[in-house]
C-alpha cells in the first residue's frame, strides 16, 4: 500500500492554470474554426460531380490573386513564430518586428479577400448554385484572418507592455495557434475552390 | 494503491463554509461554475418543456386547428419539437449538469474559463428566446430542421420569421460551443493535482469526450447556417429545389451536426448513469477502464456515425436503421453488463435516481425489441421507414431524459442542497419510461404499415414527458441544506463538498489515489 498525498487543486498555481487555459481553449477554437471550413470542403468534393460547370461558363478564375494570399497568410505563419522564438527567448525586439509584419500581412490578406469577393471571384452568387458556397467560404476567411488578427494585436500590446514573456508563453502559443488555425482555413478554401474546381 | 483504512469524513470542515457562505449575489455576472450550471439547467427544463408540450400539441386530434401550426403533418415530429428538445433543451441540460457537477468531481476550486461559460449561458438564452420569436411571429419561410428540404430557396423571399429563427439557432450553436470548450478546458487543466485522468470518475470522462464531439460538430452546423443566410440575402440557388447538390449538401451539413448530436445527448447518460450505479452498489463499479472506454466510444461514435447511408427519406436527425447506427448499443451494453455486474456483486441499495438507470435499461431494450421487431416484419416504404424512425428518435429522448433527470435527482444536494426522496425519483422514472414508450407508439404502429396510428397514445406520452421533467423543478428550485453525503454511499469527491457546496468547493481535496477516492480499503479492493 502506497501512501497519496492530499493535494489541493491550487497546488499548481493559479496563474498558471489560468495561461494553460487560454492555450488549451485556443486550441480547441482553432480546431472549431477548421472545422467549420472542413465541413464545407467535404460537401462540396463529395458533391462536385452533381455540379453545374463550375466555375460557370466564360468565368475565368484569377489564380494569381489567391495563390499571392495563400503566400501571405503563410508568411505570417512563419513570423508569428518567429514572435513566439523572440518572445521564448526573451528577445523583445525581435518579437514586436515579427508581430509587426504579421499584422501588416494579416490587413494584406484581408483587403486581398475583400478585393477577391468584390471583383476577382468573376461571378456573383446569383449566377450559380454554388456562388452561395463560394462567396461564403472567402467571406468566412476573411472573418477568420480578421478575428486572429484582433488577438494578435491584443497579444502585442502585452509584449508591447512588458506582461508577456517565457513564463507565460502558453499565451503566445495560443496566439500562434489561432493565426494557423485561420490560415488553415484559407488553404482549405484555397484547395477547394482553385485546385479541385 | 490506496489510500485509508476507513471511509474518510472530509466534509465536516465543508459543513462550516457552506453555513458562512456569502450571501446570494447578482446572477447576472456570476462566475460560479454551480450557478452558471444551475442557470444552464433552468434554460434546458423550459425548452424541453416547451418542446414536449408542442410534440403533445401536435399529436393531439385538431391540432391543425391550433395557431402557428405550419409544419404538423400526421404522426411526423415537428419543427418545433425537434429544435425545443434535441437542439436547445437536452443539450443545455447536459451542458448545465457538466458545468455545476464536473469540477466537484475533479477537486477543482473554480472552472477554467469563468467569463467564458457565462458568455455561453447568456448567449444560449439570447438565442432561445430569438429561437422561439421566431417560431411565434409567423411562418419562416421554409426553414424546417425537421424536414427534409431545407426549402428555404424555393423562391419565397426571406422574412422576419426566419431572420428570428437563423439568428437564434446560431447564438445557440455558439453558445453550445463556447460551453463544450470551457467544459474540456476545466476537465483538461482545472483537476486537483492527484486527480489524473484516470482517476476521473465516469461522468467527467463522457463529459471530455462529449464535449470534444460537440466542438467538432457544432461549426459544421454554424457553417450550414452561414451558408443558408447568404443565400437567402443575396439571391442565391444554393439550395433551390431544381439543385439537387444544393440540397444534398445541406442534408450533409445537418447530417454531421445532427447525427452527433442525437448520440450526443444519449452519451453523457452513460457517464452519469454509471456515477449513479456506483453510489447505488456502494462499491466501485465493475471494470471501471471498460465503462470508461464505453463511455468515450459512444461520444466518439457519434461522430463517425453520420457516415451511415441516407435512408428513411434522407431526414438529417432521424435515427435510420443502419449498421453504423446499431453499433451504438455496443457500449450501452458494456455499460450496463458492468452495472449489473457491480449491483449483483455489491451491497445495492435505493439511492435516487437508481431507478432511473434501470428505467434507461428497459428504454434501451425496447428500443432494441423493436428495431429487431422491424427487421423480422420489414418496413414498407420510405415514409413507413421515417414514421417508424420518428418512434425510435422519440424513444432517445427519453432515453435522454432519463439520463439527464437521473443526473440531476442524484446531485440534487450539490445543486440545491435538496435531497429527493426516492419515492419521488422512482414516480419521475416510471412517467419518463412511460410517456417515451407511448409517444414513441404511434410511430412505431405507422412504420410497421397499420393505416391507423394511435396519435392521441402519442399525445399522451409526449405530455408525460413534459410532466416527468416537470418533476425535476421543485428539486433545484430554492436553497436547502443537507448532509455532504445524504446516502453515505458516494465514493466521488464531489461527496466531499458540503451540500451544496461553498463557493470555492474544497477547502482541502481529500487523498486521491483512485477513480473513487471516497472509497475504504475494502471497497475498493471489492
Amino acid at each position: 500500500m502506497t501512501d497519496v498525498l492530499a493535494l489541493p487543486s491550487g497546488a499548481t498555481p493559479a496563474s498558471e492554470r489560468e495561461r494553460r487555459s487560454v492555450a488549451t481553449a485556443s486550441l480547441f477554437a482553432s480546431v472549431a474554426m477548421v472545422m467549420a471550413f472542413a465541413g464545407f470542403a467535404a460537401v462540396y468534393l463529395t458533391l462536385r460531380q452533381e455540379v453545374r460547370p463550375f466555375p460557370p461558363e466564360g468565368v475565368e478564375f484569377d489564380f494569381y490573386l489567391a495563390r499571392t494570399l495563400v503566400i501571405t497568410v503563410f508568411m505570417a505563419s512563419l513570423f508569428i513564430e518567429w514572435a513566439a522564438y523572440g518572445i521564448r527567448k526573451g528577445f523583445q525586439g525581435h518579437a514586436l518586428v515579427a508581430f509587426a509584419v504579421t499584422i501588416l500581412q494579416g490587413i494584406a490578406a484581408i483587403i486581398g479577400f475583400w478585393f477577391l469577393l468584390d471583383t476577382k471571384l468573376g461571378f456573383a452568387i446569383a449566377d450559380h448554385p454554388y456562388g452561395a458556397l463560394a462567396h461564403t467560404m472567402v467571406f468566412l476567411s476573411l472573418l477568420a484572418v480578421g478575428a486572429a488578427i484582433v488577438f494578435i494585436e491584443l497579444t502585442m500590446l502585452k509584449a508591447i507592455g512588458h506582461q508577456l514573456d517565457a513564463r507565460n508563453f502558453p499565451l503566445m502559443r495560443a496566439t500562434a495557434t489561432v493565426w494557423h488555425a485561420a490560415a488553415t482555413s484559407w488553404v482549405i478554401v484555397y484547395y477547394v475552390l482553385y485546385v479541385t474546381k | 494503491m490506496t489510500i485509508t483504512e476507513t471511509r474518510p469524513e472530509p466534509a465536516a470542515a465543508q459543513t462550516a463554509s457552506a453555513a458562512t457562505a456569502p450571501a446570494p449575489g447578482n446572477w447576472l455576472t456570476t462566475g460560479d461554475h454551480k450557478r452558471l450550471g444551475l442557470l444552464y439547467i433552468a434554460g434546458g427544463l423550459v425548452a424541453t418543456l416547451v418542446g414536449t408540450v408542442l410534440a403533445a400539441a401536435y399529436l393531439a386530434p385538431g391540432s391543425a386547428e391550433l395557431p402557428y401550426v405550419w409544419t404538423a403533418s400526421g404522426s411526423r415530429l415537428t419543427s418545433g419539437a425537434i429544435t425545443g428538445v434535441l437542439i436547445i433543451g437536452l443539450p443545455a441540460l447536459w451542458l448545465g449538469a457538466m458545468t455545476a457537477i464536473i469540477p466537484l468531481q475533479l477537486g477543482a476550486t473554480r472552472i477554467a474559463l469563468p467569463r467564458l461559460q457565462s458568455l455561453s449561458v447568456w448567449t444560449f438564452f439570447a438565442g432561445s428566446v430569438l429561437t422561439a420569436l421566431g417560431y411565434t411571429v409567423g411562418r419562416p419561410s421554409g426553414v424546417s430542421l425537421g424536414s427534409i428540404l431545407p426549402q428555404a430557396s424555393t423562391g419565397s423571399p426571406t422574412n422576419t420569421a426566419t431572420e428570428l429563427l437563423l439568428a437564434g439557432l446560431a447564438l445557440v450553436g455558439v453558445a453550445t460551443l463556447l460551453g463544450a470548450i470551457g467544459v474540456a478546458t476545466t476537465i483538461l487543466n482545472q483537476r486537483a493535482d492527484a486527480v489524473t485522468l484516470s482517476r476521473m470518475p465516469a461522468f467527467a470522462w463522457s463529459g471530455l469526450a462529449t464535449s470534444l464531439a460537440l466542438i467538432i460538430s457544432t461549426p459544421v452546423f454554424l457553417g450550414g447556417l452561414a451558408l443558408l443566410w447568404v443565400d437567402l440575402h443575396y439571391g442565391g440557388s444554393f439550395f433551390a429545389v431544381d439543385a439537387v447538390a444544393g440540397i444534398r449538401v445541406w442534408q450533409h451539413h445537418l447530417w454531421i451536426f445532427g447525427r452527433p448530436e442525437l448520440f450526443l445527448v444519449v452519451a453523457p447518460a452513460l457517464g452519469a448513469l454509471s456515477d449513479v450505479v456506483t453510489t447505488a452498489a456502494g462499491r466501485p463499479l465493475l471494470a471501471f477502464p471498460a465503462v470508461r472506454g464505453a463511455a468515450v466510444a459512444a461520444a466518439l461514435w457519434s461522430l463517425i456515425a453520420w457516415a451511415t447511408p441516407f435512408s428513411a427519406l434522407e431526414s438529417p436527425v432521424l435515427p435510420t436503421p443502419t449498421v453504423g447506427t446499431a453499433l451504438f448499443i455496443l457500449p450501452v451494453a458494456i455499460v450496463v453488463l458492468a452495472w449489473l455486474g457491480s449491483l449483483v456483486l455489491g451491497s445495492p441499495s435505493a439511492t435516487p435516481g437508481s431507478l432511473h438507470a434501470a428505467a434507461f435499461l428497459v428504454v434501451a431494450l425496447v428500443g432494441a425489441a423493436m428495431t429487431l421487431v422491424a427487421a423480422l416484419v420489414g418496413i414498407d416504404g420510405s415514409l413507413a421507414a421515417e414514421a417508424f424512425a420518428n418512434g425510435q428518435l422519440w424513444l432517445v429522448v427519453a432515453a435522454a431524459l432519463l439520463g439527464v433527470t437521473g443526473a440531476l435527482t442524484h446531485w440534487a444536494p450539490k445543486l440545491s442542497g435538496k435531497v429527493v426522496p426516492f419515492a419521488a425519483s422512482a414516480g419521475q422514472a416510471l412517467v419518463l419510461v412511460l410517456g417515451g414508450i407511448l409517444v414513441a407508439l404511434p410511430g412505431w404502429v405507422s412504420g410497421l404499415g397499420s393505416d391507423s396510428s394511435p396519435t392521441v397514445v402519442g399525445a399522451a406520452g409526449a405530455a408525460l414527458l413534459a410532466l416527468g421533467v416537470a418533476l425535476s423543478i421543485p428539486a433545484l428550485v430554492g436553497r436547502g441544506q443537507a448532509d455532504p453525503d445524504p446516502t453515505g454511499r458516494g465514493l466521488t469527491l464531489e461527496w466531499a463538498t458540503a451540500s451544496p457546496p461553498a463557493m470555492h468547493n474544497f477547502d482541502s481535496v481529500p487523498a486521491v489515489g483512485s477513480a473513487h477516492p471516497l472509497a475504504s480499503d475494502s471497497e475498493e479492493r471489492a
